[in-house]
C-alpha cells in the first residue's frame, strides 16, 4: 500500500466517480486537496443557481422530516428568490415519498468496511423496514436522466451496498428510489437482490485496493478531454477549450452539491460544512 | 488493555497512568470533570475514552466539542488514523459551527417568531468580514454627523469593536441594549468618554435594526437566536438529543459563558460527558473566554478527577514552573535558572543581529540532533520583516521553517495583488484606478519577462497623475521606448492590454478571475504558469469573494457590478483585510515553528525548544487599547457598579504575564531561549515586566550565589 491514500482515508460516492472519471482529479482532489480555480464560465449561467436552488430543496425535505410544520417549510419555499423551489417542494409533498413513518432517517451517515477500507455514505432519506430497506436520493435535474445512466453510477453501487452492509441484521434486499422534483411521477427505481449486492461487493472492493495500490504517476489524466471541460483542474492540466460533455457536468454538479450540503468533504471528525445552500 | 492495541500506537506515547484509564471508563464515570493544568495528559485521557466509546457502542455518536478549531486536531488525527467504521459517529465541532449549521436548519422554526422584517425569506449569515461592511453602513454616517469625534481609531478598528460589543451582549448574555450602561458604570476616567459610550449604544442598535430589516445575522444574533428560539424548541430538543449519545469537551475554559451554559443544560440528557478544563487556561478571556463558569460545570458532573502530572517539563523547568507559582520568596540556585533559560554571552545591539545569533542557535542545535520540528521562535506579535528574515537566515542554513499566524491579509499576497490590480484595470467603471507602483509591479508579476523598469517606462506614457486609468496600446509607444523591450514581451504586453479591454464589466467577478487566471496568467510565458502556489491563491481570492457575495448579492441592485465594485473597495480600505479561508494560515513544511505566543499556546503542543523574542515588548501581558468595548467589563465575573482602575489593569497584565509564562514553561520539553537585543524590533529600548522579570530572577539568583 502506498503512503498516497492511506488505511484511513474514507471513501465515498463523489470520490470513487472522480476517480473513474479521471484518476489525476482524484490525486488533486481529494489526495492532494488542492484548491484550484475552477472554470466557471464554462459551466453555464445556471449552474450556481442550480446548485443552490438544489441544495435548498434538499434542506427543505429535510426539515420535513424533522417534523417542522410543513406549512412554515410552505412559506419558506414560497419566499425563495427561485420560484422552482417551490414548485419542487410541492411536488414533494404530493408524492409518495412524504409519508411519514417509524424508521425514516433523513440525511442520515452510514460507513462500513471493505477489505480493510472505509467506504462511507450519506443518504438523503434511509428507511428500514422488516425485510426491505429503502434508499430515497432527491435530484432536481432540468432533463430526467436515463435509466442506465443512474444504473451505471457509482453512487447506486455504493448507497444500495452501504445500506445493506451497515446492519447487523441478516441482509435485507435493498430499494434505491431516485427521485427527480421536476418530474415527480416518474422515479427511477432498482431493486437490488443478494446477487447484485455480491458483485457491487467484490467491484467496489476492487477499485478501492487498485486505487491504494497506485503509485503517483499512475493517477493518469484521462484520455478523454472531454470530461476536462468542468473539472476544476482543467487548467492545472492545460486542457483548455474542449468540447462540452453532459455526464462531466453532471458530475461536477453532484460533487458541488453534496460538499455545499456537508456532506463529502470531510474527513471523520473534521468540521463539516454549513448544510445550506443560503448560508 | 485498549492502550496496548495497535490502534493506539502512536497516539499515547506514554502507558496511561490509572488516573488516565479511570478518566476513560466511561461506564465507571459517566459525567466526569477533569481538570488538571497544560501536558498532564487530559487530552490523552480523553482519546482513551473517545476509543472505549468507538468500540463499545458502536452506534452511539459523540461529539467533541471544542473551543477552536486547532484544539480538535488530536483528535482529528485519532480519527484519521483510528480505522474504524464506527469512526465517522465521531463529530469535532466548536459551538460556532453548531450554532451556525443549527440556525440554517431550523430557520423556519425562527421565521415563525417573526423575528425579522421578513422572517420566511432565507437568512444571510454574514463573517466577521461581512458583519463589518454593514457596520460601515451604519457607522460612517455617523461618524460623518460628528458622533465619535474623540476617539482617534481606524474606521475599521472601530467598526470592529462595536461589532465586538455586540458579541459579549450574546455570549455573556445581557441586552444588547444595555451595553452603554454597563460601559459607562465601570469607567473611571475623562467624562467626555461617556458621550463616546452612548455613541456606541446609538450604532449597535442602528445595526441590529438593520439586521433584523434585512435578515442580516452577525455572529451575537446568530448566538441569541440559538439560545433563546433554537435550543428552548422542542423539535430541536428532540433531533439534537438523537445526534449525539456521548460528549468530550475539551478546553471548556476558552469558551464563553453561553456554551457552558448550554452544555449544562445538556448533560443530564446524554449517555456520558467528559468536560475539561485547564486549570491555568483562559487565554482567550479578551475575546471572552470565561474559566470561572467553565469551571462551575464540575458542579453538574458526578464524577471530578484532578490530575496534577506533568508528563512534558525536565526538572529545570519544573522547579521554574514551581517558583512562578509559589510565593517567590525561596530563591531558585542559578545552575537551575541556567540550566531552563538560556541567555546569550553577549546582548547583541540591534535586533537583525539578534536574528543572525538565533539562527546560529537554532542550526547548532539541529546540528547535535534536534529536529527542526521541536524548535519554535516566539515572539508576542509577529511582523512581516522578522518572519522574512528569519526564514531567509534559516532556509540559506539548509532549515526549513513553517509560520503560523492569524489570517494574512489578502492584498499582501504578491499573486492577489496582481489580479485585483488587473481587475481595477479592466473595470475603470469602479473608478478606482491603481497607482503607478501597483500597476508596475502587476504587470513585472504578470509578465516575468517585463522588469519593474521596463513596466514603468510603459506605464509613464498614459499615468501623468500617478494613478493608471488604462494601459496604452503598444502602437501609441514611443520608438525609444519599444526599443528598449523585445518584441515577444510586447507582444505579451498586448495580449494582455487586449484582453482587459474586451472583459465585460457585467462579468460576476468570480468567473472574471477564473478566466484571467486559465486564459492569460496561467499560460506558457505569463506569470502564473507553472507556479501551483499562484493557483492556489487564485482559488482562494474567488472563494474570498463568493464569502463575500453571498449575503451582500441579496441587497436591492446589487448586480454583479456593483459586487465586484464593492468587494474591490472593501478590500482597499481595509474592511476585508482578513478574508483568507483557514482560519490561520500555514505557510511552509514541517519545520521551526515561527508563531505569535497566544497562537503557539492554543495549539498545545510541546516542543524541545523555545526561543522568546521581543522580550521587552509590552506585547507579552497588555491588553490591546479598546476604548469603544472592554473585555473585563462586558464579563459575567465582573461585579456591577465597579469601576475598573489603573489597579484592576495593573493587576491583568500581571497576571497575564504569569498565565503565559506558565503556559509556555509547561510546553517546554528542553530549554527557553531568551532572546533580547538592546534596541528592540522596533528599534526601541524595551523595559517591559517579562525582561524585568528575568534580568531580576538572574541577578538575585546570582547575588544568593555570591552571599554563599
Amino acid at each position: 500500500m502506498t503512503e498516497l491514500v492511506p488505511a484511513g482515508f474514507v471513501f465515498h460516492q463523489s470520490n470513487l466517480q472522480a476517480f473513474r472519471t479521471c484518476r489525476h482529479s482524484f490525486l488533486l482532489r481529494y489526495v492532494r486537496k488542492l484548491p484550484w480555480p475552477a472554470p466557471l464560465a464554462a459551466r453555464t449561467s445556471s449552474f450556481e443557481k442550480d446548485l443552490v436552488a438544489g441544495s435548498t430543496l434538499h434542506s427543505l425535505i429535510h426539515q420535513y422530516f424533522l417534523g417542522i410544520n410543513p406549512e412554515l417549510l410552505i412559506s419558506c419555499a414560497a419566499n425563495f428568490p427561485d420560484s422552482r423551489v417551490s414548485v419542487w417542494f410541492n411536488n414533494f409533498l404530493g408524492s409518495q415519498y412524504a409519508k411519514l413513518a417509524a424508521n425514516q432517517y433523513p440525511e442520515h451517515t452510514l460507513q462500513i468496511t471493505l477489505n480493510g477500507s472505509l467506504l462511507l455514505a450519506k443518504f438523503d432519506l434511509i428507511s428500514f423496514e422488516e425485510d426491505l430497506i429503502h434508499i430515497c436520493d432527491w435530484k432536481t435535474s432540468r432533463v430526467l436522466p436515463k435509466r442506465q445512466f443512474f444504473q451505471d453510477r457509482i453512487q447506486t453501487m455504493v448507497y444500495t451496498l452501504v445500506a445493506a452492509r451497515a446492519q447487523s441484521q441478516a441482509s435485507r434486499p435493498v430499494v434505491m428510489h431516485y427521485w427527480e422534483a421536476s418530474f415527480p411521477e416518474q422515479p427511477i427505481i432498482f431493486e437490488m437482490d443478494k446477487a447484485q449486492l455480491l458483485r457491487y461487493e467484490e467491484s467496489l472492493t476492487d477499485l478501492m485496493s487498485n486505487i491504494q495500490s497506485l503509485e503517483i504517476e499512475e493517477f493518469e489524466r484521462t484520455s478523454d478531454p472531454k470530461k476536462c471541460t468542468y473539472c476544476e483542474y482543467q487548467s492545472y492540466c492545460s486542457r483548455w477549450g474542449t468540447e462540452a460533455d453532459g455526464e462531466s457536468l453532471y458530475d461536477w454538479f453532484e460533487i458541488g452539491l453534496s460538499e455545499l450540503d456537508g456532506k463529502t468533504n470531510n474527513e471523520p471528525g473534521e468540521f463539516p460544512g454549513t448544510p445550506l445552500a443560503y448560508n | 488493555m485498549i492502550y496496548n492495541s495497535l490502534i493506539m500506537n502512536g497516539i499515547l506515547s506514554l502507558t496511561p497512568e490509572r488516573m488516565q484509564e479511570q478518566a476513560a471508563d466511561f461506564l465507571a464515570h459517566p459525567h466526569l470533570f477533569l481538570s488538571g493544568p497544560a501536558s498532564s495528559g487530559k487530552t490523552s485521557a480523553a482519546l482513551l475514552r473517545l476509543h472505549q466509546i468507538l468500540t463499545s457502542d458502536f452506534n452511539s455518536r459523540t461529539l467533541v466539542l471544542v473551543p477552536q478549531r486547532s484544539l480538535g486536531e488530536p483528535y482529528q488525527s485519532f480519527l484519521r488514523n483510528v480505522n474504524l467504521p464506527s469512526s465517522h459517529q465521531v463529530s469535532v465541532q466548536t459551538m460556532s459551527s453548531i450554532v451556525r449549521r443549527m440556525i440554517a436548519l431550523f430557520w423556519p422554526l425562527i421565521a415563525s417568531h417573526q423575528v425579522f422584517r421578513h422572517p420566511f425569506e432565507p437568512p444571510r449569515f454574514l463573517t466577521l468580514e461581512t458583519a463589518q461592511y454593514y457596520m460601515a453602513q451604519i457607522a460612517d454616517p455617523l461618524i460623518d454627523r460628528g458622533h465619535f469625534a474623540t476617539i482617534t481609531l481606524t474606521r475599521n478598528r472601530l467598526f470592529s469593536q462595536l461589532l465586538d460589543n455586540l458579541n459579549k451582549s450574546a455570549i455573556v448574555g445581557f441586552p444588547h441594549t444595555e451595553l452603554a450602561r454597563r460601559l459607562k458604570s465601570a469607567w473611571n476616567g475623562d467624562q467626555s468618554q461617556l458621550t463616546v459610550y452612548d455613541d456606541v449604544q446609538l450604532a449597535v442598535n442602528a445595526f441590529r435594526e438593520f439586521c433584523l430589516e434585512h435578515n442580516l445575522l452577525d455572529y451575537s444574533l446568530q448566538v441569541e437566536l440559538f439560545r433563546e428560539i433554537v435550543w428552548p424548541n422542542e423539535t430541536f430538543q428532540r433531533y439534537f438529543q438523537n445526534q449525539y449519545q456521548h460528549l468530550i469537551y475539551d478546553n471548556a475554559e476558552e469558551d464563553p459563558p453561553y456554551v457552558h451554559d448550554i452544555v449544562r443544560s445538556w448533560i443530564k440528557n446524554l449517555q456520558s460527558s467528559l468536560i475539561i478544563l485547564d486549570e491555568e487556561g483562559g487565554l482567550h478571556s479578551f475575546l471572552g473566554a470565561d474559566p470561572v463558569s467553565a469551571a462551575n460545570l464540575v458542579f453538574d458532573s458526578t464524577t471530578h478527577i484532578r490530575f496534577k502530572q506533568n508528563y512534558v517539563s525536565p526538572p529545570p523547568i519544573k522547579a521554574l514552573l514551581g517558583y512562578l507559582q509559589s510565593s517567590q520568596t525561596q530563591k531558585l540556585p542559578h545552575s537551575t535558572i541556567s540550566q531552563a533559560l538560556i541567555i546569550t554571552s553577549k546582548q547583541p545591539r540591534f535586533f537583525p543581529e539578534l536574528l543572525q545569533s538565533v539562527s546560529q542557535e537554532i542550526a547548532d542545535l539541529i546540528l547535535n540532533g534536534t529536529t527542526a520540528e521541536q524548535i519554535v521562535v516566539l515572539s508576542p506579535f509577529l511582523s512581516d520583516p522578522l518572519v522574512f528574515e528569519l526564514s531567509r537566515r534559516l532556509s540559506k542554513a539548509g532549515i526549513p521553517t513553517q509560520t503560523l499566524r492569524p489570517s494574512l491579509a489578502l492584498k499582501s499576497n504578491p499573486h492577489i495583488q496582481t489580479i485585483l490590480t488587473l481587475a481595477s484595470l479592466a473595470h475603470p467603471d469602479w473608478n478606482q484606478p491603481p497607482d503607478l507602483y501597483q500597476a508596475q509591479f502587476a504587470l513585472s508579476t504578470a509578465i516575468p519577462k517585463l522588469d519593474p523598469l521596463r513596466a514603468r517606462l510603459i506605464l509613464d506614457q498614459t499615468a501623468p497623475n500617478k494613478s493608471v486609468t488604462s494601459l496604452p496600446p503598444i502602437a501609441s509607444l514611443p520608438n525609444e521606448v519599444v526599443e528598449r523591450i523585445p518584441t515577444e514581451v510586447l507582444g505579451q504586453f498586448e495580449k494582455l492590454r487586449l484582453w482587459l479591454s474586451s472583459v465585460d464589466p457585467s462579468e460576476p467577478l468570480d468567473y472574471f478571475i477564473s478566466r484571467l487566471f486559465s486564459e492569460l496568467l496561467a499560460q506558457p510565458g505569463y506569470g502564473f504558469a507553472d507556479v501551483q502556489e499562484a493557483g492556489e491563491h487564485t482559488a482562494r481570492l474567488i472563494q474570498s469573494y463568493q464569502k463575500f457575495k453571498r449575503p451582500v448579492a441579496a441587497d436591492q441592485g446589487a448586480d454583479a457590478a456593483y459586487l465586484g465594485r464593492e468587494y474591490y473597495k472593501s478590500l482597499n480600505q481595509g474592511l476585508l483585510s482578513a478574508l483568507y479561508l483557514p482560519d490561520e494560515e500555514i505557510v511552509g513544511e514541517p519545520g521551526v515553528l515561527i508563531a505569535p505566543v497566544l497562537t503557539f499556546l492554543m495549539q498545545n503542543r510541546a516542543v524541545e525548544h523555545q526561543f522568546w523574542l521581543n522580550l521587552g515588548s509590552k506585547g507579552w501581558y497588555e491588553r490591546l487599547e479598546q476604548p469603544l468595548t472592554h473585555p473585563y467589563v462586558l464579563n459575567r465575573q465582573w461585579q456591577p457598579g465597579k469601576k475598573w482602575t489603573t489597579d484592576d489593569e495593573l493587576a491583568l497584565g500581571r497576571f497575564n504575564l504569569e498565565r503565559t509564562l506558565i503556559g509556555l514553561l509547561r510546553r517546554c520539553r528542553g530549554q527557553v531561549h531568551l532572546c533580547t537585543s538592546d534596541y528592540s524590533e522596533a528599534g526601541i529600548e524595551e523595559k517591559g515586566l517579562l525582561l524585568t522579570w528575568a534580568q531580576n530572577l538572574f541577578r538575585s539568583a546570582l547575588r544568593e550565589e555570591e552571599s554563599d
